[in-house]
């Protein structure tokens, strides 16, 4: 498999560093509880309805210690056109330390494929190339439950907490606790619906209204299999270094900065 | 003889499925008919069948479009769908390939189902590989059987050189290789100059159809069959077998004396 194009994929579904997180990733991983409590066969599918329609598929299939014997759990993350998922464009196989939570700290082995590739482990090696470094004294997820009503999140946006509701969604209706990113008081940037009906992910909704684009629960339950097929052990993996390790004449050339940049918005 | 990419495509998904409980894409209403047993193009496995009917070519590919993408198949089509086009729908999990290749023919629709396994490749080994080939070749495809009747070969080749030269590298390489020619015999099919040549070896038999395409420009087509029998025939057994299908299906009757 390419390993680019993978690590491009990895990138695109949020595993990267915040800054460069894409929408869905971003929403993803800061919605993640901090601690993995999901018992094995739990899944829960989403649907993303924005410019494109897609669907996302989240399965914990099994469990074991992890390399630095902490407890762990195997997850599943697909990516799909369809909520069957019978065909998924992106698969992602992931030992997730369960102290952790669905976090790039946590990750200790990852598989992952796109297309009708098959899938392919990343090497130990490669995975903080795929999965970014930590960063150390960086902030807690963006949206973590605020235990006052509101709290302040930057110098003009406020996490605002409001009262558990009956919440209507394609899964049907749960009981869910809003949280809205609010700036200046008066426009919500984004708005979640936690809920502890939801396994995994404790989610059953997310909206970014200004976008119109919606991440909801569609289907979830508690009987999920492994449907991935794990390669050999001795198959081939995928690894990643970084380009400094290159010789001279392969490494990237740095352009000057040219005077129309400085003319962008 | 006419190449084009419709041709092409056909040829390199043309071939053995890679699972025997996978099964091919059906039109319905309609018969379709096995192409081969097990087929090996270019090293990977395909199992290939084919239909016709009189339905216009867009309502057979819409239809196979709706069946795919209903059952949540991420689906590709490309071509005119007037003259041909191809549909295929990819089951990223199991790593095949469901495709169907339609074509106009004598006022119906041609429809060649296809399975393709796109996680197996066969190399084939040097015992293996029976073609024999013209070197550098602008385009090559192999298609490859195995059934109980024997097994047979089938090599594509396209070659920018004369028609002359071609054959002379071709007749040195059988006669290298212990092959007897047999039959040699040229013509016309098309306004395009052919030349047919047969070898045997053993029980191996190939036959080679060269066509001019222009001055310096010949397909190369080559069928290579061998069987356990020294005449090149199937064997009695696989004989017996086909005329017992075709009289349980009333297709033949037997003759009595």
């Amino acid at each position: 498999m390419n390993a680019l194009v993978c690590a491009l994929t990895v990138a695109l579904l949020g595993a990267a560093p915040a800054a460069e997180m894409p929408r869905e990733g971003r929403m993803l991983f800061e919605a993640a509880p901090e601690r993995m409590d999901a018992r094995v066969g739990e899944w829960v599918t989403y649907q993303m309805d924005g410019a494109q329609q897609a669907f996302m598929r989240l399965a914990v299939v099994g469990e074991q210690k992890d390399e630095k014997n902490r407890d762990a759990v195997w997850v599943e993350l697909e990516f799909g056109q369809h909520p069957a998922m019978k065909a998924p464009m992106a698969q992602f196989l992931m030992l997730v330390a369960r102290e952790t939570g669905l976090r790039r700290e946590g990750i200790s082995r990852l598989f992952l494929t796109q297309g009708v590739e098959k899938l392919q482990e990343v090497d130990k090696d490669a995975l903080p190339f795929f999965l970014g470094e930590s960063e150390k004294g960086s902030p807690a997820p963006a949206t973590p439950a605020p235990t006052s009503a509101q709290v302040q999140a930057g110098k003009d946006s406020a996490v605002k907490r409001g009262k558990p509701s009956r919440l209507m969604t394609l899964a049907g209706t749960v009981t869910a606790e809003p949280l809205e990113v609010v700036y200046r008081n008066n426009l919500v940037l984004k708005r979640y619906w936690v809920s502890r009906e939801i396994p995994l992910l404790r989610l059953a909704k997310i909206e970014l209204p200004a976008i119109r684009y919606t991440m909801e629960v569609r289907d979830y339950g508690v009987d999920a299999r492994q449907r991935m097929i794990v390669p050999a052990p001795n198959a081939k993996k995928i690894t990643l270094e970084p380009a400094s390790n290159f010789p001279a004449w392969m490494q990237p050339v740095e352009e000057p900065e040219s005077d129309s940049q400085e003319d962008r918005p | 003889m006419r190449i084009s990419l419709l041709t092409l495509f056909v040829l390199l998904l043309w071939a053995v499925p890679s699972r025997a409980d996978q099964e091919l894409a059906v039109y319905p209403g309609t018969v379709h008919t096995r192409i081969g047993n097990d087929l090996l193009i270019n090293g990977q496995y395909h199992r290939m069948a084919y239909f016709t009917t009189r339905d216009p070519m867009m309502k057979v590919a819409k239809y196979f479009t709706d069946h795919w993408s209903k059952q949540g198949y991420p689906v590709v089509a490309d071509g005119d769908f007037e003259r041909e086009g191809v549909v295929s729908a990819f089951y990223t999990r199991e790593g095949l390939q469901r495709a169907v290749v339609l074509r106009r023919h004598m006022g119906k629709t041609v429809g060649f189902t296809v399975l393709k396994d796109l996680w197996l490749y066969e190399k084939p080994s040097a015992g293996q590989d029976k073609a024999i080939r013209v070197e550098g070749p602008l385009f090559s495809s192999e298609v490859s059987t195995r059934d109980e009747a024997g097994g047979s070969r089938h090599s594509t080749q396209l070659v920018e050189r004369g028609m002359d030269e071609v054959r002379q590298e071709l007749v040195s390489k059988f006669t290298a290789a212990g092959y007897k020619a047999v039959r040699e015999s040229g013509g016309k099919l098309d306004g395009q100059r052919t030349l047919v040549l047969e070898h045997t070896r053993g029980a191996e038999q190939v036959m080679t159809t060269l066509v001019q395409l222009a001055d310096s420009r010949v397909a190369v087509s080559q069928t290579w069959v061998g069987t356990d029998r020294p005449d090149g025939m199937p064997n009695a057994d696989a004989v017996r077998q086909a005329r017992e299908a075709a009289m349980r299906k009333g297709l033949v009757k037997e003759k009595k004396p």
